[in-house]
């Protein structure tokens, strides 16, 4: 079981038998009123989303989710193909399912395959991934001023915005939860 | 979370800052005439108030030795009433509550509270103005005229008197589209107050927002002309809760009620309220008119220095 005090962006409840994720969480409490957990939830299999406000003491049962430890094989037109690396099961996943996870698969990456009912609805990528720069402008030479970025593409068709001295070839570390650049952690 | 960890913070930075807001707010009270107090941290009694939880203290063989106090109000009320001659009091001092941790809420906070004799909420309204500019100005927030300002998350706050000064009643109309008459419910109330009201204040300028529902104003004195509201101000900035005051309730018997009412409240959601504050109540009768107010230390330094949270600015956890 969790408490209000467990609510928090990205923690898995169960609501009315179906498992919701948290995509938004906001803690409030006036000084002399009552404390406040603001959520917006992502029903896990419908996409549906809604607002909903809880308070102190409140209970959630954790979503009933089975977690599998799979590899990512490829992507056709089906979807995106996974495999069971101990039974060689294969299981899909629509463009849909997958969401923004996406942006951050590789081949052979191993991630963690999230099953309801026996049925795989999403899967939970490593928090921090790191991936290669496969297009970018050339930076202004000697601009170092902290804040002024430029948009580059990584290897899996991802782009997002990078400080001015990222080049092509780079590895990135990006964080999966916010699909934003953290570091570069070296040439290629 | 666990204090301490320094990781969030400019140690140097954060404490040079703190030292300065100290002495900017000693040197402003000691200026308007106010003695700085030290009431006790572990006490005995505390206000039995619905929405605020309560850390107890056991000794080493848990034996239960009292709490740690959510706000000095209390003992601070009980000095005024038993000292005489005197403009006005004030503590700087860590409060504790249970429960709270977010970007704006601390276990352990730096709480100002101060008491002016013989005033009301409007004189409060005008002090904290004051104080507030005089911080500002410490911090060499003003700009080529010498008019004070404040710079938060790429807003520029006007600080030239007067704030902006709201009932509670005209913001709930205009920004929730219903008025708080009576006695409200609490949780629309407080759903709508940090979801309709406080994000769509002027951000430009501070503002009070006086004349509470006597319901969520249990220390304060109640309005002559309507008893459904009370003399509670609070004063925000970019739309940040940063104080709260009230003209104070002297009434010992009507206070005793209203204690009783909220200990029922706590015990309704099944949680261990604290005991009547019987040496409080006794000393209340001697308390002169006055006014009283309490303002979150590190929330104000946190918008001085223009950080998003309040662990960026502080060393409690």
């Amino acid at each position: 079981m969790y408490d209000s005090s467990d609510l928090r962006k990205g923690l898995k409840i169960q609501i009315d038998g179906e498992p919701y994720i948290i995509t938004e969480f906001q803690f409030s409490k006036p000084g002399k009123g009552q404390a406040l957990y603001r959520c917006k939830l992502k029903n896990m299999i419908t996409g549906y989303t809604m607002d909903r406000t809880y308070r102190s003491g409140d209970k959630f049962e954790p979503a009933n989710l089975e977690e599998v430890h799979m590899q990512y094989l490829y992507k056709d037109s089906e979807g995106y193909h996974f495999m069971n690396m101990e039974t060689y099961d294969q299981v899909t996943l629509t463009e849909e399912q997958m969401g923004e996870a996406k942006n951050f698969l590789l081949d052979n990456m191993e991630v963690d395959v999230l099953f309801f009912k026996g049925t795989p609805i999403d899967i939970s990528l490593p928090t921090f991934v790191e991936l290669k720069v496969v297009e970018a402008l050339p930076g202004v030479k000697g601009d170092t001023a902290t804040g002024a970025t430029k948009p580059v593409t990584l290897e899996t068709g991802y782009k997002l915005q990078v400080p001015l001295f990222v080049e092509e070839g780079d590895i990135l570390k990006v964080d999966t939860r916010t699909g934003e650049y953290v570091e570069r952690v070296n040439k290629k | 979370m666990q204090p301490a960890d320094f990781k969030e913070c400019d140690l140097l930075e954060v404490i040079n800052k703190r030292d300065l807001l100290y002495r900017i707010i000693r040197a402003f009270f000691h200026e308007e005439g106010f003695l700085e107090v030290q009431s006790p941290l572990l006490v005995e009694e505390i206000a039995p108030e619905e929405n605020i939880n309560y850390f107890s203290v056991v000794d080493e063989n848990k034996k239960a030795v009292g709490k740690l106090i959510t706000s000095p109000e209390l003992y601070l009320k009980r000095i005024i009433s038993k000292i005489k001659g005197i403009k006005g009091i004030f503590q700087i001092s860590s409060v504790f509550r249970a429960d709270e941790i977010s970007d704006l809420h601390l276990k352990e906070f730096c709480l100002l509270e101060w008491y002016s004799i013989g005033e009301n909420y409007n004189d409060l309204m005008d002090e904290c103005e004051r104080l507030i500019i005089s911080c500002a100005r410490a911090f060499n927030l003003f700009d080529a005229e010498g008019k004070p300002y404040l710079y938060y998350k790429g807003e520029k706050i006007d600080l030239t008197p007067p704030f902006i000064r709201l009932k509670i009643k005209d913001a709930f109309i205009k920004y929730a589209g219903w008025e708080p008459n009576g006695e409200p419910n609490s949780f629309k109330f407080d759903l709508d107050l940090v979801s309709k009201v406080e994000p769509n204040l002027p951000k430009n300028r501070p503002v009070f927002l006086y004349d509470w529902p006597s319901s969520m104003a249990s220390l304060s004195k109640i309005k002559k002309d309507d008893p459904n509201y009370s003399e509670r101000v609070e004063l925000y900035i970019a739309g940040i809760e940063l104080s709260n005051g009230f003209s104070e309730l002297r009434d010992p018997l009507e206070q005793e009620k209203r204690f009783k009412k909220e200990i029922e409240k706590i015990k309704q959601k099944g949680r261990c309220p604290p005991s009547l504050p019987k040496k409080f109540l006794a000393d209340l009768k001697d308390m002169p008119q006055c006014a009283g107010m309490a303002l979150g230390i590190d929330r104000l330094l946190m918008l001085l220095m223009d950080k998003n949270s309040i662990h960026q600015v502080s060393l409690t956890g």
